[in-house]
């Protein structure tokens, strides 16, 4: 009688043993993979903002500040930084467009197609203000649905 | 008998060590995890003490350094500025929004005047962050006067 309850006491401890390590082991994998998660959207979050608002401030620095302009162009707001190059006027325009921030660049006067931009970087939302003239805040939500800002002067 | 009691017991003490090496496994991860949790939230702070010290730098420049006007400015961006000493501190939350006064702030950007140069303003901007010691960013501004 005393052999058989000390029998069913081991294999009671051995399927509790079992049972432990399998829930410890579920544990570890179920956080791993939150973390994990967490990370890569984090990341990605993280890349969308510094991708968009650094490629417009390199755009403002890089560019001649002498004619940047906030339009409208098919109930689009964009920025527009206009460029001479070999007396022929070219405008750049950097604007949110299905779901991505886009730029494009073109003869000024030509027709303007918001598809034909080039992708920068997929983003929620992007809304350019001038808070006075000459001085823009660009506001881009993330998937995460934060928003990030950066203000931008033209003058350096 | 015997032999099904020994195996029993060999059993049993294989199991203890596979989990007592499965628990280390599982520290030694659990760390790793929380270093790249970690890393990732320095990472995004960074990434906006950028951003703030770029639009303050910007502010900064475009009124050529006049302290008043950007305090005017950094309240028409949407900002609250408040004047402490002879600095202009800004005040944020963990999401980096405004804040009105320094209560629950996690974040503040400091904006010091220092000596003028000859040809130039210049002002010291820090980004600090209450949980850290030292600022998360430190420039020195300086704007012509033309």
């Amino acid at each position: 009688m005393k052999t058989k309850k000390s029998s069913a006491f081991t294999g009671l401890f051995n399927f509790l043993l079992v049972w432990l390590l399998g829930v410890l082991a579920l544990m570890l994998i179920t956080v791993g993979i939150q973390t994990y998660k967490n990370t890569v959207d984090k990341m990605n979050c993280n890349a969308q903002v510094r991708t968009s608002l650094q490629y417009i401030i390199t755009k403002f620095e890089q560019s001649p500040k002498d004619v940047v302009y906030l339009t409208q162009l098919e109930n689009t707001s964009a920025i527009a930084l206009e460029e001479n190059i070999e007396n022929q006027i070219y405008v750049t325009y950097i604007y949110f467009y299905d779901g991505a921030l886009r730029e494009l660049q073109i003869k000024k006067g030509a027709q303007f197609g918001p598809q034909a931009g080039e992708f920068i970087a997929a983003i929620n939302n992007f809304e350019i203000t001038e808070v006075e003239e000459g001085l823009f805040r660009f506001k881009v939500t993330t998937s995460d649905k934060l928003t990030h800002e950066v203000i931008i002067s033209t003058v350096f | 008998m015997y032999t099904n009691k020994r195996s029993n017991a060999t059993f049993i003490l294989e199991f203890v060590i596979a989990i007592f090496f499965f628990m280390i496994a599982a520290a030694v991860l659990s760390k790793v995890y929380a270093n790249t949790a970690v890393a990732v939230n320095t990472s995004r702070q960074e990434t906006e003490a950028y951003l703030q010290m770029r639009s303050v730098a910007s502010v900064y420049s475009y009124n050529k350094g006049d302290v008043e006007g950007v305090f005017s400015t950094l309240e028409k961006c949407g900002y609250y500025p408040l004047r402490e000493d002879e600095n202009i501190v800004l005040y944020f939350d963990s999401a980096w929004s405004p804040l009105q006064s320094e209560e629950n702030f996690v974040y503040k950007a400091v904006i010091k005047e220092t000596q003028d140069k000859e040809n130039y303003k210049s002002a010291q901007l820090a980004i600090i962050c209450t949980e850290k010691e030292i600022p998360l960013a430190e420039i020195e501004l300086a704007a012509a006067e033309l």
